[in-house]
């Protein structure tokens, strides 16, 4: 099969080498009757999926163990799809070209649910039953995990197991119950059982949902009193001590984040409202620059990678930064290793040390208001002020920077036309800052990039409760914003409202939704996310067929009470916390990051008692 | 150390086996690039704001293609041995890249490029049907006894233009027929001044004449690529060893 697949099916397709997996770093391993195969899959292409963090790390864990060989496993795009279905070739891992329906896991991690087609998709190629129920013995268990786990309920139908928070140790604890399950010859159901116990397992067919006649839930529980009614979320209490590849794969293909990425911290001090991952990732744990460090030389030597990135949701936030920044410039400048610096916030602190960094301006400067007016800006809690960005703007400006990006949303709960107009003008204000600047001093083009996307309200945010604006509401916000911005110096892009419509749908849909997903799969939806195969009617259709009404998902305003299909999760944060905020919101007000007090979000009760900054 | 030194240049000639054969020019800088650093040689670097490492390949290779004839010259820093060279970048190349001949010089050389200008190929093709040697050697005397074959092709303005291809050609030997397979060898110019593509004189040899043969696959190997000095064919390694007059080899 791997000559046949090498030499007459490659020359045929896109971009070939992304189903070659022998990149350097890859894990090549002997397969014998005790291995345990497990497939990591990522619903989306190669040059995506090889970017995302989690896979890195977790490919590496997996393959540390003796007994246990992860491969990877990818969407193939749609031209490679084609010749696979016409020669009946079954999807393949990239390392073994083995195909995954024989492997013991196929482990999905959910980063968007623009990718949950996807995932049927994947199933089918490989010829692995799509629905959960029609599996038996002979097939993989097939596992989720990632941000869109935290509401596993559209998925339901199809996954065998699901795997909340962070998985470096459970993953570990879910194979050693494989090994004896694979010894005592027990049924399917034995082994998804004997894990239901595990800490951040849960396994869908082991629960019941009920809903009222206005189609809400009314009550949700386990079929039998082994298992929890809870599930909590797994946390690595000390990343210094926890697993970290001294490896990472380096694609030869050129993927969206080639480089090394050192990850600084878990979790978000930062409490913006409408984010979840600041809710679900935390609490913030740091790593020492001392561990950061010696990752850092171990990666440069296995990779010979010419950029480094420090990756975390807020990288000015971490307590080290400079000295941290300091030291690798030094450490790397001879080898020509670069430094990246994603997430920065929006202050002369970040600015200055972008300047430090990026010597070359290359790529343009990106800051992140999210709302056009500090009313906006209050409501949502992000603690930017309009002085904070100009000066940021303008110092960017005299540094020699001609583009800055910046992104905002449409749609956030309460705004107003006065907020849509309040990001035209902030764009406005951006501009004359560069006309400000001496004109020897400053870089001769200038373009400012507003971007807009469309809010969509995620579970486990004060903004669970709210609706999402209807898609007519939100295109006529963005053409009002495109009439607000006149200038040609300034350019506008902003997201389909139908792709944020459907996402909406998902992320706080319920079981009911996975019939919707299997129409739609079956109407030939995939890669949702990418506007040039999004099929829209074909989602309406199936929508109607399986008579589930979107809007029910999408636009509804849900009142506290409500029960959520997601609410059998513990993530640490208290719902009691959700509402207060939400409330806060509300009412425009403030709260504080969690640096400057606590605000006592539930997550100092983690596992009997967690302290992030001593002040809890 | 390097200071007040002319420039040190490794000249290399590696594989590119199947392995990476899906792998593009650009990827295959990138990988070549990476490499030197795990390795930790020191090689030069342009000067400017957006500094580039000065390596430069001969000939792009098609993706799709292997070779045993590729040639790279890489500007050091410093004075290195070439088999500790050879050796030192070997153990950090990604499986299926591999060194097989290094010389080192500090002589003022053109670039490794502008030398190229023969390539010989193998290739091996799936007929449709079972293939006849004399048929097949029939046709290429036929093919090479036109005065010009003309192709088209789009330029770098993206205009099509006719050009004819017979002078670029200079052997098509059918080395062996085995069961459906043709296997065939190729001896094209190659290079800046002057280039054909293996597939496209193939294609060309294959549909001439009024019945053409059909192949459902075709696998091309680059074999070596050569300079020209005074008429002769010599290679990128001897030519840089003749003009530095050292014995790295």
């Amino acid at each position: 099969m791997m000559k046949k697949l090498m030499d007459d099916i490659l020359p045929k397709v896109e971009n070939p080498v992304q189903y070659v997996g022998n990149e350097l770093n890859s894990i090549h391993k002997e397969v014998n009757a005790d291995t345990i195969r497990y497939a990591f899959a990522f619903p989306d292409i190669y040059e995506i999926g090889m970017s995302h963090l989690g896979m890195k790390i977790l490919y590496h864990l997996l393959n540390e163990q003796r007994d246990v060989y992860c491969e990877r496993v990818f969407s193939p795009m749609v031209d490679m799809e084609k010749i696979l279905r016409k020669n009946s070739i079954p999807l393949f891992a990239l390392e073994t070209m083995d195909p995954i329906a024989n492997f013991d896991f196929v482990g999905f991690t959910l980063q968007y649910e623009m990718s949950y087609s996807n995932i049927l998709n994947i199933l089918d190629l490989a010829n692995i039953p799509i629905l959960s129920k029609d599996r038996t013995k002979d097939h993989p268990f097939v596992m989720v995990g990632g941000p869109c786990a935290y509401n596993p309920e559209p998925l339901a139908d199809f996954i065998d197991i699901v795997v909340l928070g962070e998985s470096e140790e459970v993953l570990l604890e879910i194979l050693e119950s494989y090994r004896k399950w694979k010894k005592s010859k027990g049924s399917r159901k034995d082994f998804l059982h004997s894990i239901s116990s595990i800490e951040g397992v849960y396994i869908p067919e082991f629960y019941k949902v009920e809903y009222d006649n206005e189609g809400k839930i009314s009550d949700f529980y386990p079929i039998s009193k082994e298992y929890p009614n809870k599930i909590k979320k797994r946390i690595i209490k000390n990343l210094d001590k926890s697993y970290y590849p001294d490896k990472m794969i380096v694609p030869y293909t050129s993927i969206v984040h080639d480089r090394i990425m050192l990850e600084l911290f878990r979790g978000c001090t930062r409490g913006c409202r409408f984010c979840q991952a600041g809710m679900i990732y935390r609490p913030v744990r740091e790593k020492t620059p001392e561990t950061i460090r010696s990752i850092a030389e171990k990666l440069v030597k296995s990779t010979g990678y010419e950029e480094i990135s420090l990756a975390s949701l807020s990288t000015s936030d971490y307590t080290q930064l400079i000295p941290l920044v300091e030291n690798l410039i030094e450490d790397y400048k001879d080898k020509r290793v670069g430094l990246s610096l994603p997430s920065l916030r929006i202050d002369s602190f970040s600015v200055k040390l972008a300047e430090e960094i990026q010597k070359v301006r290359k790529s343009g400067l990106t800051f992140a208001p999210e709302a056009g007016t500090q009313r906006l800006r209050d409501v949502i809690n992000k603690g930017v002020s309009e002085e904070n960005l100009i000066s940021s703007v303008r110092q960017a400006f005299e540094a020699g920077w001609g583009t800055i990006k910046l992104y905002f949303m449409i749609g956030l709960p309460t705004e107003t036309y006065r907020d849509i107009e309040g990001i035209a003008v902030l764009g406005k204000k951006a501009l004359r800052e560069y006309f400000q600047v001496d004109k020897e001093r400053r870089n001769k083009n200038v373009k400012i990039t507003i971007s807009a996307s469309s809010f969509v309200p995620k579970p486990f945010t004060p903004f669970q409760w709210e609706p999402q604006d209807s898609m007519s509401e939100l295109r006529d916000k963005q053409r009002q914003l495109k009439e607000y911005i006149k200038d040609k110096k300034i350019s506008y892009s902003w997201h389909d409202n139908k792709t944020s419509f459907l996402e909406a749908v998902f992320a706080r849909g319920d079981r009911r939704l996975g019939n919707v997903l299997l129409k739609a799969w079956e109407k030939g939806c995939k890669f949702d996310g990418w506007d040039e195969h999004f099929l829209y009617d074909s989602w309406v259709e199936a929508f109607q067929e399986a008579e589930v009404d979107p809007s029910f998902y999408a636009h509804r305003k849900r009142e506290y009470e409500e029960v959520f299909p997601w609410d059998f999760i513990d993530i640490g944060v208290t719902k009691e916390f959700l509402i207060r905020e939400h409330r806060n919101a509300l009412k425009e007000k403030v709260t504080p990051y969690c640096r400057e007090g606590c605000v006592y979000c539930g997550i100092q009760d983690l596992d009997g008692g967690w302290t992030c900054y001593g002040n809890c | 150390m390097g200071g007040g030194h002319a420039m040190v240049i490794a000249r290399m000639k590696f594989i590119k086996g199947e392995e990476v054969k899906y792998i593009s020019h650009l990827d295959l800088q990138r990988a070549f690039q990476r490499a030197l650093r795990r390795g930790e040689i020191d090689i030069a670097y342009s000067q400017g704001y957006n500094p580039h490492p000065k390596i430069s390949f001969a000939m792009a290779l098609s993706v799709g293609m292997t070779s045993e004839g590729e040639y790279v010259d890489v500007e050091l820093k410093d004075w290195y041995d070439a088999d500790e060279l050879i050796i030192k970048i070997n153990s950090v190349l990604p499986k299926g890249l591999q060194i097989k001949e290094c010389i080192i010089s500090d002589e003022k050389h053109p670039s490794l490029m502008s030398t190229i200008r023969m390539g010989l190929y193998k290739i091996k093709l799936y007929m449709q049907n079972t293939p006849n040697k004399l048929e097949i050697e029939e046709r290429i005397n036929e093919f090479l006894l036109q005065k010009e074959i003309k192709v088209n092709r789009t330029n770098k303005r993206g205009i099509l233009v006719e050009k004819d291809i017979r002078q670029l050609i200079e052997a098509i030997i059918v080395a062996k027929v085995e069961k459906n397979n043709v296997y065939i060898e190729l001896k094209i110019a190659t290079g800046s001044q002057n280039n054909v593509k293996p597939e496209l004189v193939i294609e060309k040899l294959f549909s001439f004449g009024d019945i053409p043969l059909l192949y459902d696959s075709l696998k091309i190997h680059r074999v070596d690529l050569f300079a020209q000095v005074e008429g002769e064919l010599i290679s990128p390694i001897k030519l840089f060893n003749q003009k530095s007059g050292r014995e790295n080899m």
